[in-house]
């Protein structure tokens, strides 16, 4: 995935502006993937509820976000950054990487919510950024 | 096949009344040519002017839009509503992947507009009834 200077810029700006809000955005995407795409939530059968005021989907939308907002910092060696996470994802979790395409779509959903504005440039970054993003945690599988 | 439920039906209604149709559409159309360029393929006679403003953009909303408002008001009959326009996106060569990106942007106009008001359960109203309307444009390829 090339990324160009203005793509760059966009992502380096929506990661600041996000990176402390992870909790809150976190847990409304997941949420959100839960509500919608209900298969999603067999990966998380020990949750004792999926709505964002749920504990364990703040922990692990927070998680989630905080990863995103990390891997906008290495938007130069995105698979070396993010290749433990792949492996995890390919051969312990087992997350069917379709999932990662929802959510890449609820994720930025969320993002249109929540940031001052989300022109046609910053979500055309966002998704290009996201969709490198499932690419590389999908690159570990087989 | 997309289940609409009664509450889900009531939630779009209530959303396409008080939008801004022709406007939102055009936004969506200009969202969707630019973060997904794919999808200006066909659209070679708007001369690279994919700008919501912009006259060609301008005349596919209002045709879109018109679709739409049908849609909403036949949520339980949407295959016949869109039977003949299903035929001819097919002549006219349409891939079937484009009706589901420009639901993707057009609830991220929603969210743009609506804010927190795109609850999740809004949210999956919306993404149930663009998921529809690109199940009903796709049902007569062949």
């Amino acid at each position: 995935m090339v990324f160009s200077d203005a793509n760059r810029q966009e992502i380096h700006h929506v990661a600041e502006l996000i990176k402390s809000k992870t909790a809150v955005l976190g847990a409304d995407a997941l949420a959100r993937l839960f509500e919608i795409h209900p298969q999603t939530k067999t990966y998380f059968t020990t949750f004792t509820g999926y709505e964002a005021t749920n504990p364990q989907v703040i922990a692990h939308g927070t998680k989630v976000f905080d990863a995103v907002v990390k891997a906008a910092g290495h938007l130069d060696d995105l698979s070396h950054h993010l290749d433990k996470l792949a492996k995890k994802h390919g051969t312990e979790l087992l997350v069917d990487p379709h999932n990662f395409e929802l959510f890449s779509d609820i994720i930025v959903v969320t993002l249109a919510i929540h940031l001052p504005t989300f022109t046609p440039a910053t979500h055309t970054a966002i998704d290009k950024f996201l969709e490198e993003i499932a690419h590389q945690l999908s690159s570990k599988y087989r | 096949m997309v289940n609409i439920t009664k509450k889900e039906a009531q939630i779009i209604t209530d959303i396409w009344k008080h939008l801004d149709k022709q406007g939102t559409t055009a936004l969506a159309l200009e969202r969707v040519f630019t973060v997904y360029p794919w999808t200006t393929r066909l659209f070679g006679s708007f001369n690279k002017h994919f700008k919501a403003s912009e006259s060609g953009v301008q005349g596919h909303a209002a045709k879109v839009a018109g679709a739409l408002d049908k849609a909403v008001h036949n949520l339980h009959d949407l295959d016949n509503v869109f039977h003949q326009l299903s035929e001819k996106h097919q002549t006219i060569g349409v891939d079937t992947q484009n009706f589901k990106l420009l639901g993707q942007t057009f609830i991220v106009e929603l969210a743009i507009l609506l804010k927190g008001r795109l609850t999740p359960e809004v949210h999956e109203a919306a993404y149930k009834f663009f998921l529809a309307v690109a199940g009903a444009l796709s049902a007569q390829y062949h």
